[in-house]
């Protein structure tokens, strides 16, 4: 008995120590990286197709200053319309404007728009189809093979294959725009996604894929589609040409102050601007 | 008539050719075959994985060697057995291969089975691969039977042997799972990577704060967990009276440990985080609670393993209840509890599902002032990261980041059963 | 202190008790508050939850195509993990060398402890694009990835309590055997398996309580289209979600309703999980009882 109860003592008291180095461990290293006390947090939550950039930029803010936290996080334009209206964030991304029955769902909050960059909703498309020729599309294709009328390449000039039909999740901006454009209310793809990157993904690793997605999202893994002709590029959507353009909304309660007008104003600088053009999107200048 | 002659004369052909070796080779014969066979199930086994073909002639010439070495065996058992049913099997088995060899190769390269309304293309090489790994098995299990003179141990062989095949395909995927994680993560690991914030993306920089959030997770779930799943633990094994209410209890407890983890993150959802916010503190109660479970039934047992005799030693010599326990039953059972929350604690290192509303950012959390602040966790990078995959080059740090996880799971559960081993104590 | 033995001891049973007490009332609270979350839906939908209309926009809440999911790939994974993982678990207690027994047990366990979200990982960039160029698939991800992943996260928990089981049973029963000239394998196949058939099927539905409660490893491989395939047993279809699946992807943006059909799927999971619980202790009582005489 006297050598169980020795053992098991050495062995609780290892455990306790490990413990107790690991937790002190922590707490040093977590003590020292950060030691803002004033520091203040801004949450923006929202759009994936804003995403990117707000990381981005905000990973520079942060970087140029110490005092500020900011987290970003995706989930769709509906739900950063949401936190806004709801106090869950500080900014609200949205790729789409916000809806006159969002601006009644909450009476008390006073929406206000910042427009960060200028976007168009690409139609991509696996470069293997785009390769094989098929490089337009008229609008009533797109609907068509949005609801299931046409579902074959072939139709389009293509390779005998099934088309592989991506698109997003509802309460996704991306989405909402796509589906006005198309005039369609319910769709017939194969497969829905959360974020444009998993759009992109899926497409990239699809040889006969297609799906929408942020001007940002395109390159030469999944080259965009002309609608009827017109690329998208920086000067249909400026010009407005291209049928699908829209804006880069950023919500705030209110007029911002402090940090948030700080971190807004960045965006909206030379710096931000350029982090919008690098990802691929169009400034607002 | 003439079937007789020729029987007879068969007979004494084959006794001039075969005398007492015959039984050398015959045994050479059928461990050649079931070598073979074996080479065959494993071609075609790594030929499916591996989405190759080895070819039409390739495969004709090795169907046909096969089945040549069943009707040799065949030839050889004809005179050794007394009951021809037993042949009927390999007989059968080298008439299908036979055809097969002829066959197989013919098979149109895909058979389409979307005029079936399936959604898919069977391709010729899985067709013959999956028939190479079938006929191996088979083949070399069934020539196992000669070799013992199909006596019910002949059986046993071949029964032997299809478990062996069957553990190894257990194995398989878990090496296949390893063994990429360690060789593609591997490369992702530098000093940037374990004490780096998430940048651009997480296609550069590193997890250290998601490092630093599993951590506090971990410990947060072991200081909510332990206390009350070893006090509950210790009630009901040493002080409650075993009856209905005991029952209805373990009953609970067994339900609640099998409640998805998903569950358990919706409760926290809903309850929690209305109170605490997104913050460390909604996932530490959240794993804590699907931690305590756990806790209490490895308890339970650790407790329950130690007789009642050591127990009535301590009554004898007059200790009381609490005495005893803290004596004679606590200490031998430690191990056991340590095993078991180890255990716990490492699966709730793991858990995405209940922190992904509740706790967790993927960028911007950093380490966290408060309780009620949120953070970053591993397990949520990199389900983040694989969403990101062909978007932006993140599958460098998304193997990392498996790699690292794996290994604070692993390497917890390793040390749950090293103390289990080392510290066991017998009664 | 002054106070006697006996306050001390009545003192520490009853902070014994609160804390025991504290446990219970949490689990029985976690129990509770699903079952009220889920209320709302039951009182607004109805049997219409049921169906298998799902779309947000116009408030159809139909769980039909998650049930029918989860349904089908808990079922092929069972298909494939239980013969094999009984074999194995056959292989690992009678056949298998001490030493060898020694490494494999604990590989076994290694594998039941990857992390959930780890075997989603390796589901969507290893197994996901394996299957779409080798099946013809318009995309791998399908109800054939999830039930291959699910099959393996099942597997050790089938073996690893199969083999416990098989162990569990008395050496006499297998010595009588081999005394009236019975080979291992008969022994085996007539006196050991039929023994520990309980306990096997208790492993089994355990393994059945790990498929149904996954959530990383299938969500990260399915379509999670809210769709049933047709025809429905079109595994290969790039389509398809289950209850696991539907909750954590849409709890971040649900609406009031939306949250409370969430916690309808969480209670259904629950309940599912709860008479899976219960027939393992009911199985492995009997082993309990059988063996007592032993």
């Amino acid at each position: 008995m006297k050598m169980i109860r020795g053992k098991n003592k050495k062995i609780t008291k290892l455990m306790i120590s490990t413990i107790a180095i690991i937790v002190v461990l922590v707490a040093m290293l977590s003590g020292c990286i950060d030691n803002k006390k004033d520091e203040k947090t801004i949450t923006i939550k929202g759009s994936s197709t804003v995403l990117p950039v707000a990381t981005l930029c905000a990973e520079e803010y942060m970087n140029k200053h110490d005092n500020v936290r900011i987290i970003v996080s995706g989930g769709g334009s509906s739900l950063g319309i949401k936190s806004v209206g709801t106090g869950d964030a500080d900014i609200g991304d949205a790729s789409r404007e916000i809806k006159q029955s969002e601006i009644d769902a909450y009476p008390d909050v006073n929406f206000v728009d910042h427009k960060i960059a200028l976007d168009g909703v690409a139609v991509i498309v696996s470069k293997e189809i785009y390769n094989s020729g098929v490089t337009d599309i008229s609008l009533e294709q797109l609907k068509a093979i949005y609801n299931g009328t046409i579902n074959n390449w072939n139709i389009l000039g293509g390779p005998d294959e099934e088309i592989f039909v991506n698109e997003r999740e509802e309460g996704s901006g991306t989405r909402d725009t796509f589906m006005e454009l198309v005039d369609l209310e319910e769709t017939n793809a194969d497969i829905a996604h959360s974020a444009n990157s998993q759009v992109k993904q899926a497409v990239s690793n699809s040889q006969v894929g297609i799906g929408y997605v942020g001007l940002g999202y395109v390159d030469e893994d999944t080259p965009a589609l002309s609608i009827d002709n017109v690329s998208p590029t920086s000067e249909t959507i400026q010009l407005g040409t291209y049928p699908i353009s829209r804006s880069l909304h950023m919500y705030t309660n209110g007029e911002p102050s402090g940090e948030v007008k700080k971190f807004l104003d960045f965006i909206m600088g030379p710096e931000g601007q350029a982090i919008v053009e690098e990802e691929g999107f169009i400034p607002i200048n | 008539m003439n079937l007789e002659k020729i029987k007879d004369s068969l007979k004494k052909y084959s006794s001039l050719i075969f005398d007492k070796e015959n039984l050398e080779i015959k045994k050479i014969i059928c461990i050649f075959t079931f070598i073979f066979s074996s080479i065959i199930a494993i071609i075609g086994f790594f030929s499916l994985t591996n989405s190759f073909y080895i070819g039409d002639t390739s495969l004709r010439v090795i169907l046909i060697l096969l089945a040549i070495s069943y009707i040799v065996i065949i030839y050889i058992s004809i005179f050794e057995i007394k009951k021809r049913k037993k042949i009927y099997g390999i007989l059968i088995l080298t008439i299908i291969i036979f055809v097969a060899a002829y066959l197989l190769p013919l098979l149109p390269p895909n058979y389409e089975l979307r005029d079936y309304e399936i959604d898919a293309t069977i391709m010729k090489f899985i067709i013959n691969s999956v028939f190479m790994v079938i006929i191996g098995v088979v083949g070399a299990s069934l020539a196992m039977k000669p070799l013992y003179n199909y006596t019910s141990k002949s059986d046993e062989m071949s029964a032997y042997y299809v478990l062996v095949v069957s553990i190894l395909l257990v194995i398989y995927p878990l090496i296949v799972i390893v063994s990429n994680i360690i060789s593609n993560g591997i490369g992702g690991f530098s000093w940037e990577f374990l004490t780096q914030d998430v940048r651009k993306l997480g296609t550069q920089g590193g997890i250290f704060p998601a490092l630093v959030g599993t951590l506090l997770l971990m410990i947060g779930t072991a200081l909510v967990a332990l206390p009350l799943g070893l006090g509950c633990a210790i009630y009901l094994q040493e002080y409650a009276k075993k009856g209905i209410l005991t029952r209805i209890i373990s009953i609970c407890v067994d339900i609640l440990q099998g409640t998805p983890s998903i569950v358990h993150g919706l409760f926290g959802f809903a309850f929690f985080v209305p109170i605490f916010g997104i913050s460390v503190l909604s996932g530490i109660l959240i794993l804590g609670f699907l931690t305590l479970p756990i806790i209490i039934r490895s308890s339970e047992e650790a407790l329950r393993s130690i007789p009642q005799n050591i127990r009535e030693g301590a009554y004898a010599v007059g200790a009381t209840k609490w005495q005893a326990i803290k004596t004679v039953v606590l200490p031998p059972a430690i191990p056991g509890i340590i095993t078991g929350s180890v255990l716990g604690i490492g699966r709730a290192a793991g858990e995405t599902a209940p922190i992904m509303f509740t706790a967790v950012y993927f960028f911007g959390a950093g380490i966290p002032e408060s309780p009620f602040d949120p953070i970053q966790a591993l397990p949520y990078h990199l389900l983040e990261l694989t969403k990101l995959i062909g978007y932006k080059s993140v599958e460098q740090n998304a193997w990392a980041t498996a790699l690292l996880l794996l290994s604070i799971v692993l390497g917890m559960n390793a040390i749950a059963i090293i103390i289990r081993e080392k510290f066991r104590v017998e009664f | 202190m002054l106070l006697s033995r006996n306050t001390k001891e009545i003192i520490i049973k009853n902070i014994f008790l609160v804390i025991a007490a504290t446990s219970i009332f949490i689990i029985l609270f976690i129990f509770y508050f699903l079952f009220s979350q889920g209320i709302p839906a039951f009182e607004t939908l109805g049997g219409k939850l049921f169906s298998n209309e799902w779309s947000v926009a116009k408030g159809e809440f139909g769980l039909g195509a998650a049930i029918f999911g989860t349904l089908i790939v808990t079922g092929v994974a069972m298909l494939i993990a239980v013969p094999l993982g009984i074999l194995s678990a056959i292989f690992l207690a009678e056949l298998a060398p001490r030493k060898l027994r020694l490494i494999l047990k604990p590989i076994i366990e290694l594998l039941a402890g990857i992390p959930s979200i780890v075997y989603g990982f390796i589901g969507a960039v290893l197994l996901v694009p394996y299957l779409q160029p080798n099946f013809g698939m318009l995309s791998g991800y399908s109800y054939l990835a999830g039930s291959l992943i699910l099959a393996i996260m099942a597997l050790p928990i089938i073996i690893s309590m199969s083999d416990d089981a098989i162990k569990a049973v008395p050496r006499n029963f297998k010595e009588a055997s081999l005394a009236v000239g019975a080979t291992k394998w008969q022994t085996i196949k007539k006196i050991t398996l039929p023994s520990a058939i309980s306990g096997i099927s208790a492993a089994v539905v355990m393994g059945i309580g790990r498929a149904i409660g996954e959530t990383m490893a299938v969500s990260l491989v399915l379509g999670n289209m809210m769709e049933i395939p047709a025809p429905p047993f079109d595994l290969f279809e790039t389509t398809g979600t289950t209850l696991t699946a539907l909750i954590v992807n849409q709890m971040g943006e649900a609406t009031d309703i939306q949250t409370s059909v969430l916690f309808v799927a969480a209670v259904i999971l629950f309940i599912v999980v709860a008479i899976l619980s219960i027939s393992s202790n009911i199985l492995r009582e009997r082993i309990e009882k059988k063996f007592k005489g032993a």
